[in-house]
Parts: C-alpha cells; structure tokens; sequence
C-alpha cells in the first residue's frame, strides 16, 4: 500500500543542515494500523508530511498502491490527497469562519461536488456530532473539534488515513476515544491508517509499531 | 539602543516587504501634500516675487483704478515727485507684444516694461550682463540703449527663443508692429531674478513713441521717504489723485492674488488630505498586520516583566521610525512631482483668474513644506498605529502565548457600528448647514469628514452582510470558494473594514469629484448653450489665452457692420476693476443687441425684461458670485471707481454665469462710454443672417480687417469648445489626485490581503492538505479581493453620491458662489465602479500568487 525506500530529508536552515528524516525505508499493508512512535523532533511529522505529498524527499522513493512518486507533480499530489489520502492533525485546523458541516463538506466541494449533504450527514453521525453541524469550531470542545476533523479526513473515503499527533492537544481520555473512533472507521471503510504520536497509549491501539529516533526508524517494528 | 535594536529593528529590518507597505503608505500620502503644497507655495510666492520684484525698492504704485482707460496721463509725475514724503517717482509702461519668430505661425507673448532706463538702478535689481561690449556702462553703449529702436531681453526669454544680441523682432503691440533690436541680455539680482529673465525692457520713451502711447503712463512707482510710515505717505499721495487714479502698495496685489485663488488652493490642498487619510487606513492595516504577528513575543515579553506602556512604547517608536523613513522618501517623490502639479496648477489658475504667471517650473522649495510633511508622515504614522496598539497591550500575557488565534480581538458590533455612523451622518447635516467662514467653506470640509466617518462605520456592517447576500444570490453550483472567501471576510471583520474603508474613500473622493465636475460642466456647457448666441467672435490674438489682454478699437466695429450677412454686431468690453479691494470683471456691452439676440440667465425675471429696464433704468446686472461675495440683491446699489469720481448704479438682476470666479458686473455700453470714455471692445461678437455661412463670413471679416489690428475668428462651436477645453484644464490636476488616492487604497487591499494569507498561511496549507489545488487557493484569495472589492464600491458608490452633493452644495458654493446643477453621471459613476472592481481584483493577483505558491508542509507548522 505504502513502501517507502530509503527516504531522507534535509532541511538547510541558515549556514547548517538538518538531517529530519534519514533512510528510512518501511512498509505498510493495506488496511493496516501503523503507529509511528518518537519523541518531539524525532522525525515522525516529517515523515507523514513525505507520505502525503505535503513534502519531497530529498532522497529515496515513496511508493504509494505501487506507483513510485518520483516523478509526481504538485498536481499529481493534489489529485492524490483528493481522491486517496486524508489528514487528521494536532491542532485540529479547522477553518474558523466555516460550520462544522462546511469544514466536513470541504473536501467534497474541493472536488466539485454539488451536492455532498448526505455523505457528510453520515460521516458527522459516525463521529456523533449530528447534532453539532451547524455550529463553528469556536463553539466545539477540542474533542469534538477533532472528531469534525476526522469525519472531514474520512469524507472523501480515502485509502489512507495519515493522523499526526491527533491526541496531541486533547486529555487523555478524549484522546484515548478519538484514537477508538479512527480504529473504528478505518476498519469499517478498509482504510489504511499511519498514526504518528507520541503517546504509548495512542500507539498501542495499532497493528504494528515503529519507533524513531534523530530520524532513523529504531530498532525492531513491534507487533502489538 | 540594545533594546531597541532587538525588539524593534529586527523587525523593521527582518519583515522588509510589511516594512515596504507601511513606509509606502506614509510616503504616498506625504508626496501628494507635499507636491500639492509646494506648487501652492510657489504659485503664491512667484506672483509676489513678480509683483514685489519688479516694484523693487518701490513703495508705492499709482494706477488707474480701472484697467480699461489705456493708460493716464504721464504729466501727473512732475507735481507728484515733489508730493509730501515721496523721495523719486518713476514712470512705467506695462506693454503686452506679440512677436512672430520667422516661419512660425504661433505668436510669442512678450511681456515689456517701459521703463526711464537712466533711473531704473533706484528701483530695480537687475543689469544689462551682455550688451556686446566689455564695458556696459561705456558711452557709446548708452547711445544705443537709448535708440527708439532698442529691446532688452531678459536671459531665460532669450534662450527660450533663441534670440541674441543684434536680433532683430517685429513686436506688434495694439496692432502697432514695429521693429526692434535686441541690444543687450538682461539678468536679474536678488530673489526676483527669475522675474527678470523672463521680462523684456524698453526705454519708456522709445516704447511711447514706437507704440504711439505719447504722453500715456500705465503706472508710477514711488520711492517714499524711509522715516515717514507708508500708509501716511499713502493717504497723501491719494488726496493728491485724481479719482481715476488709485494708489497701492505693492504687497497689496499679492494679498488681492492671495484672496482670489485661496478657495481653489485649499480645494486642492483637501484633496490631497484625503490621500493622507487613505494613507492612514493602509498605515492601520500594517501595523495592525504586525501586532498579530507579534502576539507571541508580546506575551512573552509581558510574562518577562515588560509592562503594557513598555510594549505600547516599543511599538511606537517602530511606527516613529516607519513615519520618518516613509515621510523622507514621501518628501523626495513629492518634490519630484510639484513640477507637474505646479504647471497643472499655474495653467488652471492662470485660465481661472486671469494672471499671467511666471514660468511654471520650481525654482525653491519651501523648508516649512518639508517640515510640515515629515511632521505629517509622523503623525499619520502613528495615528494609523494607535487602535493597533491598544489592543497589543490589552491582551492578557496567557492569552497572547496561547497557540492559533492570530486575529484582532475587537470585533464589531453591528448595532453599535450602524448607531455610530448615524451619529457621524448627523453631525455631517449639521457641518452642512452651516455659513463658511470668512469664505472659507470649513464647515463643509467637516461635513465631508463626517461623511467618510460615517461609511467607514458602515464598512464592518456591509462586510457582515456579503455572506447571507452571496448565500441568496449564488448557487450552489459556484462552488465553494465564493462562500468560504466570504466566511473569511466575516471572520476578521476589523481588519477588513479598515481595508474596505480606504478603498471607500479613495472610490468616494473620485466619484464624490467626477460626479462635481461632470454635473459642473453638464451645466457649463446647457450655459453656454443658453446664453452664447454670437456667431462668429472676433478677438485680439491674446484673448483667452494667458497673457494681458489687448483691446480692439472702436473701428473694427464700424468696418464689421456694414458686412453683407450680419445682422448685429455687439461690443464686448471686459475690464477688471477694484469693487471692495477686491478685483471683480465689469462687462459693458450693448444690452439692447443682447436682448434681442441672446441672453442671461436670471436667478429671477427674464432676460430681455430685465435687459431693457436695465438699459432704461441704468442700472446694472450682476452675477450670482458677485452677488453671492458680496451679500447684495436686486435692487442694492453698487458704487464703481470712474475718473470723475465713483458712481452708484443700482441692480436690476442676478444672472449664472460660470465664467469668472472673482464676480461680475454688466452694464450697458453707452453708460460705461459715457462714464469711463472707453470706446474700445475686448472682442466683437458678431450675429449672423439665417442661412449665412459662418466660414464664408470668417474670411470676410479677415478681409476686411486687413490684418489692421490683427485678430482671431472663432465660431459659436470653436468658443464653446475652447472655454470646456479650458474647463478640461482647470479640473486636471483633480483627477490626478484622484488616481493617487485610489492607487493607495488599491495598495490597501493588496496590503490586506496579504496580511490576512501570511495569519492564516496554516488555514491555506490545510486546504491543500485535503485536496485544494493550488489554482484553488488563488481563486480563494481572488474572491476575498473581489468581495472587499464589492463591498468598498457598494460603499464608495453611495458615499461618493453623497460627498458630490456635499462639493456642489456646499463647498463650492460657499467656495466660488456657483450654482451647478446635480447630474448623477451614470456612466461616470459605473466607470468608476467598474473600475475599482477590477482593480481590486488585480490587486488580489500577487497576494493569490503567493497563496497558491505557499509551501504546505513549512506553513503547517507556521503559528
């Protein structure tokens, strides 16, 4: 589903370079829970930011349902986050000026699609917010705010869930059911979820388990 | 310094581009005052350097109290030197030639001073620098000078026309051609210099003989004795008068010329006011740009024990800085463009009162206008800062650490918002209503400030509505960027009303004036369609153009009468004359002929009821501004200098006439003959026979007239074009000012834009991040510019209509005295309206560039 191979990044900030992610070559299967494991700074976000496209490698290959993204445009990565991949994030990033609805509808209408009521009705009702629609992010709880976020990562049915940190900014309880919450809808949609977090409990909820450090993939993956 | 140069330089220096608007927006602002006030300055300070140059040490001038009598006689100056308190008294011609370089057809206005050449080192400051011999002061030099023959001309004139030493010019003045020798280059000394070179000078006794002017003075300069006061000297000398002649001191012409284009300078000098305003909303919008950006650092800087007068203190002093840096570079570009303004400025005031003005090119600039423009920058600066930084200082330190959040606090209330502009609409009814003061229309410059207050208020309420309009209006098959952009909008409603705003005024200030001037010339030109009957106008060569005019003798009449095709020839006398120490026009004519043939508009009465029972009653009719300037009516009696004493003639009626601002008197010819002996026409305006043929008829009169005096025809058409053409040129320099204002704003809107994608560089890399194409986000930007756009065009449009009310009811009227007639201009207005549209949308194009470009994965992290 995802391959990467060999995958390096290097950011150059002033006179020195910042080596973020180094030969990193990893796979995942489809329809697998991933969890990326690291402290702060290790690499992780990075990672996930070369999986979506929202960054390029500096070295290496993401190879994504088989096709090597070597040779990928801006437009080809659009198309990509469009139809395949959605992104869940730490703080949410929710557009303040939209509704809950709005926020779940955007993917859809980015897409130009007319009329997308009834699937985002469903998505909201799957993350138990129906109720909730009309209401702006400043008037949601931060859970509630990521569940909208992840109902607006699910929306377009993608093939892959990439998650950075979503607990990150939310209790531990909270946290705990928004990691329940996308276990449970990426097994009913089939989709592919690479969690990056650095919380043990977040990452215990996965298939698998890789950890990073200053990059570089540490050690053996765990089975959980 | 540390301090400063942590807090405050590194920011300066590091955000160059925001650095770049807000010093635009000051420097924008300060160049329009400073172009504008230094071509004021300079058009006031070059007439007085005229006038007070070429009088010299003279004290006092002796003239005719009216300009219509060709002169006076020169043996008054014998009985007058020897007047109580008066030292010397010297006699001067004041002669305007034309002269026709070889091979061209266009005649060269020539200024000529006759003056007594073996006295003139007693008055005036200049010399012979180049007269062909080493020695100018050599016998046989003077010999020449003295020749009936001699010309000097001054060094500017010369260069100009390329004349030279030995040159030899036909000089047609009145009709007298002659031929001159240019035997000497003049230059001048002291400030009058300029004056000077651009002068020629006769021997007075060689220009009354060439020009058979024996005997006649157009003025005698006085030298008064230092230890007596002038103004005594002054009511000896005038006792001493006959009433034809007045005497004044020189610095009272100046502050007649003062008078006169006062109302027209500070016309301009507000409108380049409202540039400094729009500069203050776009000094706002950066400044409140940075403050977000800041938020961070300031609550840090607060939890690290710097108090909010600190923060507010540190904040100031960057927008000090800014307001330096941005009125420096405001002052070299305003410098910079008072050339142009000032030619603009010299052209209209020439055309609009008549006086000739020395060359229209900056020769000084005023250090006052530099200090008044770098004070400027400095207070727009940081009056465009203060709202900014209040609400810097007022957010609570934990509150400004915490993450995401970047907007301005203030929001708007709706209510509040509308309660505030009815007030400020009110105080505008009020300001309008009230008298000017000292001819000075403040109150209405008031008015119009409340105006502008008062739809700036309005813009958070238009803004807040664009949403549920859209909503109404589009379907959802648009898509959703026009609904998103639109939330955008709303979300941050202070830092887009302000942008809103500025484009408001900007689009405001050129409808509020295109609106004026078109309904001004729509009624202007309904005027002249009116009340020009004439067909053919036959005219000295110098007529409407801007030097004195000449007068055509009373022969050119007779010959013009018997001409087949002419039904009426009338005799058009146009003089300027003192009415109240304030120079108005007198025009005397046949007001029989005019009754019958064309007429005025009355405010009250018609025409030619009034024309008869005027030229029965002998009275006089005068104009609306003349009425206005001096509080008089039909039936008031008005007192007018004559050489045999003043004489008082009653009104018969008010008349529109837009031709002077300075007011009008008319009267008919035999009572102004027989009063003033002045048998002389400005122009004949001749009434043709049905059916006849204007062009046949131009080359009869040119045939007959045998170039004796030469003259100008022009056609009915050819006046009316010309005296627009004239209005054209008056109005120039206001559409100018207007560009500049709108660019601004434009500026403002870019400005904003651009601020509003680097706050929410994380909201935009979050659209692409599910999906959102590059394009897309362009597209986003683009409807956010053209919906601020809408909305400060809604709002432009309307306050616009309203400021036009404003200029044609008010300040012009207490300005000049005119009455215009509203015409709304639809085209005028959708011209302007499209306009700003689609300036607006281009001014989103570099911002939505740089939306679309913004890397996704950097600005993701970007707080």
């Amino acid at each position: 589903m995802v391959r990467l191979e060999g995958v390096s990044k290097v950011y150059q900030r002033g006179a020195s370079i910042i080596q973020a992610v180094q030969g990193v070559s990893l796979e995942v299967a489809k329809g697998e829970f991933l969890a990326i494991m690291g402290p702060s700074g290790s690499g992780k976000s990075t990672l996930l930011n070369l999986i979506g496209g929202l960054d390029r490698p500096t070295e290496g290959d993401v190879v994504i349902d088989g096709r090597s993204t070597r040779g990928f445009t801006e437009a080809d990565w659009t198309r990509l986050r469009r139809e395949w991949i959605g992104v869940v994030f730490q703080f949410f990033n929710l557009l303040p000026g939209l509704t809950a609805r709005e926020n779940v509808a955007l993917p859809l209408l980015l897409r130009g699609e007319a009329d997308p009521e009834k699937r985002v009705e469903e998505c909201l009702a799957a993350v138990g917010l129906a109720h909730r629609g009309e209401h702006r992010p400043s008037e949601l709880s931060g859970g509630e705010q990521q569940r909208v976020a992840v109902a607006r990562a699910l929306v377009h049915r993608p093939a892959l869930l990439l998650a950075d940190e979503p607990t990150g900014n939310l209790d531990s309880k909270v946290g705990r059911e928004i990691i329940q919450l996308i276990k449970t809808l990426a097994r009913q949609g089939g989709q592919t979820v690479i969690l990056a977090t650095h919380s043990r409990s977040a990452a215990e909820e996965a298939d698998r388990i890789v950890l990073m450090r200053d990059g570089t993939l540490d050690g053996e993956d765990v089975r959980v | 310094m540390t301090v400063f140069r942590l807090l405050v330089w590194r920011h300066v220096a590091g955000e160059l581009p925001r650095t770049a608007l807000t010093v635009g927006g000051v420097a924008l602002g300060v160049a329009v005052y400073v172009a504008v006030a230094t071509a004021n300055v300079e058009i006031v300070r070059s007439f007085e350097q005229a006038v007070l140059g070429v009088a010299g040490r003279t004290t006092l001038q002796v003239f005719n109290a009216t300009d219509s009598l060709g002169g006076f006689d020169e043996r008054i100056i014998e009985p007058l030197s020897h007047a109580d308190g008066v030292l010397l008294a010297t006699p001067v011609l004041d002669l305007t030639g034309i002269w026709r370089a070889e091979g061209s057809a266009r005649g060269i206005v020539l200024p000529i001073l006759g003056v007594d050449l073996l006295a003139e080192s007693s008055f005036r400051d200049y010399r012979v620098a180049e007269s062909g011999h080493d020695n100018s002061d050599s016998e046989s030099d003077w010999e020449r000078y003295l020749e009936p023959d001699t010309i000097f001309v001054g060094r500017r004139l010369a260069q100009r026309h390329g004349l030279a030493m030995g040159s030899a010019l036909a000089v047609n003045v009145s009709g007298r051609v002659r031929r001159l020798v240019v035997r000497g280059i003049l230059e001048g000394d002291g400030p009058a210099r300029s004056t000077f070179e651009e002068l020629a000078v006769m021997d007075i006794a060689a220009a009354q003989f060439q020009f058979d002017l024996l005997g006649r003075l157009d003025r005698i300069d006085l030298v008064t004795d230092p230890a007596r006061p002038v103004e005594e000297v002054k009511r000896a000398v005038q006792a001493f008068l006959p009433p034809e002649l007045t005497v004044k001191r020189p610095q009272q012409r100046n502050a007649q010329v003062e008078r006169m284009t006062r109302a027209f300078r500070l016309n301009v000098s507000v409108l380049s006011v409202v540039a400094l305003l729009v500069g203050l909303f776009l000094v706002y919008n950066t400044v409140s740009f940075a403050v977000l950006r800041r938020r961070r650092e300031i609550g840090i800087l607060r939890s690290l024990g710097l108090s909010s007068a600190g923060i507010a203190g540190l904040l100031l002093a960057e927008v000090v800085l800014v307001g330096i840096v941005g009125s420096m570079v405001g002052i070299g570009f305003g410098v910079a463009l008072s050339n142009g303004v000032l030619q603009t400025l010299a052209a209209t005031v020439g055309s609009l009162y008549y006086q000739s003005l020395v060359p229209p090119r900056l020769t000084w600039v005023s250090s006052d206008v530099l200090v008044q423009g770098l004070l400027i920058g400095i207070v727009v600066a940081v009056a465009g800062s203060l709202g900014p930084i209040r609400e810097a200082v007022s957010v609570e330190p934990t509150q400004a650490l915490a993450p995401g959040g970047y907007e301005l606090i203030g929001t708007v209330r709706v209510a509040t918002a509308v309660t505030r502009a009815a007030a400020a609409f009110l105080l505008a009814g009020f300001a309008a209503l009230q008298d000017s003061v000292r001819g000075v229309p403040l109150f209405g410059y008031f008015a119009v400030f409340f105006v502008v207050l008062g739809f700036a208020w309005l813009s958070p309420v238009v803004i807040r509505s664009i949403a549920p309009c859209l909503r109404l209006v589009l379907s959802r098959r648009a898509g959703c960027l026009p609904r998103l952009a639109a939330a955008e909008l709303e979300r941050a409603p202070v830092r887009n009303a302000v942008a809103v705003s500025a484009l408001m005024v900007g689009l405001a200030l050129m409808i509020g004036v295109s609106v004026m001037i078109h309904s001004f010339r729509q009624t202007v030109d309904l005027w002249l369609d009116q009340t020009v009957k004439a067909d053919l106008i036959v005219a000295p060569p110098t007529w409407l153009g801007d030097g004195p005019e000449w007068a055509l003798p009373e022969s050119v009449h007779q010959r013009l009468q018997a001409l087949p095709g002419v039904v009426a020839v009338d005799r058009y006398r146009d003089v300027r004359m003192d009415y109240r120490d304030r120079p108005v026009r007198v025009v005397a004519r046949d007001l029989l002929i005019h009754a019958r043939h064309s007429r005025y508009l009355f405010l009250e009465g018609d025409s030619t009821t009034v024309l008869t029972e005027a030229v029965r009653g002998e009275q006089v009719i005068v104009s609306e501004t003349f009425a206005r300037q001096f509080s008089l009516r039909r039936g008031d009696r008005i007192a007018l200098p004559t050489p045999h004493g003043p004489v008082e003639l009653p009104i018969a009626g008010v008349f529109y006439d837009y031709a002077t601002d300075g007011g009008k008197i008319v009267l008919d010819r035999s009572l102004y003959t027989r009063h003033w002996g002045d048998r002389n026409a400005t122009v004949v305006p001749l009434y043709l026979a049905p059916g006849a043929d204007p062009e046949g008829l131009r080359r009869a009169v040119l045939e007959r007239l045998q170039g004796d005096p030469p003259v100008i025809i022009l056609t009915n058409g050819e006046l009316k074009r010309e005296v627009l053409r004239i209005f054209d040129q008056t109005f120039a320099i206001t559409y100018a000012l207007e560009v500049i204002a709108v660019t601004v704003a434009l500026l403002g809107i870019a400005n904003t834009l651009l601020a509003g994608i680097l706050e929410r560089q994380r909201q935009l890399a979050v659209l692409r991040a599910i999906g959102g194409t590059p394009a897309q986000v362009g597209r986003l930007i683009l409807w956010e510019s053209g919906l601020l756009g809408l909305a400060g065009t809604v709002l432009g449009g309307a306050a616009g209509l309203v400021l036009s009310v404003l200029l044609i009811e008010v300040i012009n009227k207490q300005s000049f005295g005119w009455t215009i007639v509203f015409h709304p201009a639809p085209g005028v207005l959708l011209e302007a309206v499209a306009l700003a549209l689609l300036a607006t949308v281009l001014a989103g194009y570099w911002p939505a560039r740089r939306a679309a470009r913004l890397p996704v994965a950097e600005s993701l992290q970007y707080e």
